[in-house]
């Protein structure tokens, strides 16, 4: 009797460091579909608030997960804003008044741009699976698309998003449906995914909406309209002085 | 009968003028003090009418709700066109929208949260009297990016007139913006919750760096009577109602409650503070006043024998303190008057003391000037009087009490 | 014709629980025009007396009346207008109102008369120098000697022209030699006025200069003699 409960409980302890393997195993697969080590976007960000839209056109270019940097290039009130994200730090040109203004602090939790997604969101970098423990919690069908469910809980308290449910295409592995909560378990952010498009062997979405819950009648879209991966970009473009050019 | 009374009042000559004297300085202490806080509540509310509240104030609803956090979503869009509902009331003289939000200002390397408006100015000196206040520079102008800034504020962060200076916020729809200013001119009110965290710029240029283009936050109403103030927040609430149903607001400054509760706290201070010092003073006529009459018991008597009746000794005792109350009131209004005319044109200072207060938050000037009227200081005199004659009645009752038989005890 | 009597007059003082009897039933009256004293040693209820046919005080039993009205029904402003219109008072250490000058003090009783001011002065101008004392009319009583004081207190007593003047040893704060000139005054002003004078005394020479002496001890009549 003790000896199968014994058996029981590595079984099952096994079954669970399988299933968290595998989670981890999701998410490590949506990365290497995901990052590129160099891209060139264009897009455009529809914002929805208060029964108003408010739409930008930006480029922007990225090397690796850690860095990236994009310009602003519509509408007028915006041309010509430049944001820079180097690892864990950002800065913002403004061509206005001419200077750059680091994020920080504060801030960081802040709307970018008016969107629904913060600073933070942005800048977030680095492996997911460095901070969360990614467990595979079960399987479901969204918009026709058989998908995992995978579950990412903090392992450190002093994280914005204490938990995330992602709901990855089983397929493509392209996430289509995030979800974010805080560590009171509110749900803090929507995040859907559409439009995969496939680059080479590889599958990448163009099309995001993110909800900010907290705040009231408010969604931003992000519609990316060109996409090339794997260009040459000059190194210079991701230091400080690309942003007063 | 008077002459009795009066000459009483000589009998004992220290201890009528120590009488007098305390009434004197009750009525003094009474009037000035009131002149004095008059003044402080009339200035604090003039300058939270002109400064926040208006006469009336067009809101957005949401607005009212998170004013403190000084929400500029909740704004009012198209504001000309809410304000010309408005302006078609025949009571209202004045109609402007203004822009507040609040800015981290940063400055070589210090920073320090204020509050900015956007203003029209050539309609500013009736309401905040900007014109005025500017002890350095000039006003600023529409369309310039230029700004006013508080004095305390310009020593604080180090600057002077003719910097420029970069302010950083976030736009009505979360945008990080920014733009620099010119200092054109530097304002001091004597109030430090203006002089220490606030300044001016034109309003097209807070519209713009806000992204709130014809917008406003609130429209202040400026009308004819200010106590007419709820009937007209009323019809305008109506015309508001009917063609933005549910969106705005009007309330008059009367309705705010804040200004209520100051109004409601002083009054009810004052008048505490009023007839305590009455009061006290008052003992002190009723203490000698019963002294004078046991030591007159057989004086008393004897005028009795003589025929006088119960009302005629009361009104002999009560004519004695109505004399002594008359004149030291007389007396104590006018050193009273005197003070309160010298607050009043000299003013208090306070300005140390509120510097090492720190931020004050709401508008009460550094320099307290008392409000000097005749009717403040009639009303000392008349209720000095009054208290005067009021506590001689004990002694007086007192007095008709005694018995005539007591003409011929001899002790 | 009685200007005031008493008729089985009894007065108990109170003294915490204990009644203290200071007239036994006293039956009293006295004439038009007399000069009486009334002696008796301390204690023998002369003053009590007085203070009932003054109306300053109600008999505990027993009527006071003057000129045949009862005053036991009388009411506290009833009373003070008896005393006003009928008795003057002379008192023993002369009682004037210290702030008031003799003029303003033998004016006194016809203030509370409501008499014309003109009518008052002549008056009282002439009462002051029918005492003697017509030269002092300014002072005030503390820059007078206890004579002249007394005299205006006869004044101010006389001034109204009462039915009967009340004197509680009127001479007993003054000397020997000025009391007997008070005493003159008042037996001429008796005389020429016919105001009835009834005076308390322990002296023996004021008692021998009464027209009529009424001896009292322990609040009883002991003798009551016309001289
Ligand atoms: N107010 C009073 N309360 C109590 N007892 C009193 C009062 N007045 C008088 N008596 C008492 O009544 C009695 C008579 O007193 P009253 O004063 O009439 O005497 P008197 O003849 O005037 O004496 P004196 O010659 O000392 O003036 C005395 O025993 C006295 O103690
Ligand atoms: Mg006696």
């Amino acid at each position: 009797m003790k000896k199968t409960l014994f058996t029981l409980a590595i079984a099952a302890w096994l079954a669970g460091a399988v299933l968290a393997a595998t989670g981890a195993e999701i998410i490590r697969k949506v990365d290497e579909n995901l990052i590129y080590k160099s891209a060139r976007m264009e897009a455009k960000m529809i914002i929805h608030i208060w029964s108003e839209v408010r739409t930008k056109t930006m480029r922007t270019y990225q090397k690796g997960r850690e860095s990236s940097f994009s310009v602003f290039l519509s509408p007028p009130r915006d041309q010509g804003v430049k944001y820079l994200k180097l690892k864990d730090n950002m800065w913002i040109y403004l061509p206005d008044v001419d200077k750059t203004i680091k994020i920080a602090g504060h801030m960081l939790r802040q709307s970018m741009m008016g969107s629904d997604l913060s600073y933070e969101d942005a800048l977030e970098s680095g492996d997911l699976l460095d901070k969360y423990t990614a467990t595979l919690v079960s399987e479901e069908v969204v918009k026709q698309r058989p998908c995992f469910v995978v579950d990412l809980t903090a392992r450190v308290k002093e994280i914005t998003y204490y938990r995330r449910l992602v709901w990855v295409d089983k397929e493509l592995f392209v996430p289509v449906r995030e979800e974010l909560f805080a560590m009171s378990g509110k749900k803090l952010k929507v995040m859907t995914l559409g439009n995969v498009q496939k680059y080479g062997s590889r599958y990448y979405p163009l099309y995001m909406s993110m909800r900010n819950l907290l705040r009231q009648n408010t969604l931003t879209e992000l519609i990316i309209t060109k996409a090339e991966f794997d260009l040459s970009l000059p190194a210079e473009m991701f230091t400080q002085s690309s942003l007063t050019k | 009968m008077f002459k009795i009374a009066l000459r009483n009042i000589f009998r004992n000559k220290r201890r009528s003028v120590l009488t007098g004297l305390s009434i004197a300085v009750a009525v003094m202490i009474a009037v000035y003090l009131w002149s004095l806080i008059s003044g402080i509540m009339d200035d604090l509310f003039d300058n939270m009418i002109r400064l926040n509240y208006g006469h009336v104030r067009i809101l957005n609803t949401d607005y009212v709700k998170r004013e403190r956090l000084l929400p500029l979503e909740a704004n009012i869009k198209d504001y000309q066109a809410v304000a010309r509902l408005a302006d078609a009331d025949r009571n209202v003289t004045l109609t402007v929208g203004r822009i507040k939000f609040g800015v981290l200002l940063e400055y070589k390397g210090k920073n320090k949260p204020v509050f900015g408006t956007g203003i029209v100015p050539e309609n500013e000196s009736p309401i905040s009297h900007l014109d005025q206040k500017i002890v350095e520079g000039r006003m600023i102008e529409m369309g310039k990016e230029e700004m006013n800034l508080g004095a305390s504020l310009a020593r604080e962060l180090g600057l002077k007139l003719g910097d420029t200076l970069t302010v950083v916020t976030q736009t009505a729809y979360g945008s990080i913006t920014a733009m620099n200013l010119k200092i054109v001119g530097i304002f001091s009110y004597g109030v430090q919750s203006m002089d220490k965290t606030t300044f001016f710029i034109p309003l097209d240029r807070a519209q713009k760096l806000l992204d709130l283009e014809n917008s406003a936050t609130e429209i202040f109403i400026f009308i004819k009577d200010k106590n007419k103030g709820p009937e007209v927040a009323k019809e305008i609430r109506a015309k508001l109602d009917l063609a933005y149903p549910g969106k705005y607001m009007a309330k008059a400054w009367q309705e705010q409650e804040l200004l209520y509760f100051y109004m409601v706290i002083a009054r009810n201070v004052y008048a505490g503070l009023y007839f305590l010092v009455l009061f006290l003073a008052s003992f002190t006529i009723l203490n000698t006043m019963f002294m004078s009459v046991l030591e007159r018991t057989k004086e008393i008597g004897m005028m009795k024998a003589l025929g006088m009746k119960n009302r005629q000794v009361m009104g002999i005792v009560m004519l004695e303190a109505l004399l002594i109350g008359t004149i030291a009131s007389f007396i104590g209004a006018i050193w009273g008057s005197g003070i309160a005319y010298y607050l009043a044109t000299r003013g208090l200072d306070f300005t140390a003391t509120f510097e090492t207060m720190g931020t004050i938050n709401f508008p009460i000037s550094s320099v307290y000037h008392a409000l000097f009227s005749w009717g403040i200081v009639f009303f000392g005199f008349c209720m000095g009087i009054l208290f005067s004659v009021a506590a001689a009645v004990p002694p007086a009752l007192r007095a008709a009490k005694m018995e005539p038989t007591e003409s011929l005890k001899e002790i | 014709m009685s200007v005031v009597k008493m008729e089985n007059a009894v007065k108990n003082y109170k003294v915490g629980k204990v009644e203290v009897p200071a007239l036994r039933g006293l039956t009293l009256s006295i004439e038009k025009g007399e000069f009486t004293a009334i002696a008796g040693p301390s204690g023998s209820g002369k003053t009590t007396l007085l203070n009932l046919f003054g109306c300053l005080d109600k008999p505990t039993s027993g009527k006071v009346f003057i000129e045949e009205h009862d005053i036991i029904t009388l009411n506290p402003d009833q009373l003070a207008d008896v005393r006003n219109h009928h008795i003057g008072f002379i008192f023993q250490s002369f009682n004037l109102i210290p702030v008031l000058t003799a003029f303003e003090n033998v004016e006194f009783p016809l203030v509370l008369l409501n008499e014309l001011p003109a009518h008052r002065k002549t008056r009282v101008m002439e009462m002051l120098e029918s005492v003697g004392i017509g030269d002092l009319a300014g002072r005030r009583p503390g820059e007078m000697s206890g004579g002249q004081q007394q005299r205006v207190a006869i004044a101010r007593a006389l001034v109204k022209h009462p039915d009967y003047v009340l004197a509680d040893e009127p001479t007993a704060n003054i000397d020997t030699k000025t009391g007997q000139e008070i005493l003159d005054l008042m037996r001429e002003m008796n005389q020429k006025h016919k105001t009835t004078f009834i005076f308390s005394t322990h002296d023996p020479k004021v008692m021998r200069f009464a027209r009529r002496l009424i001896m009292i001890r322990d609040g009883q009549i002991e003798s009551d003699e016309r001289q």
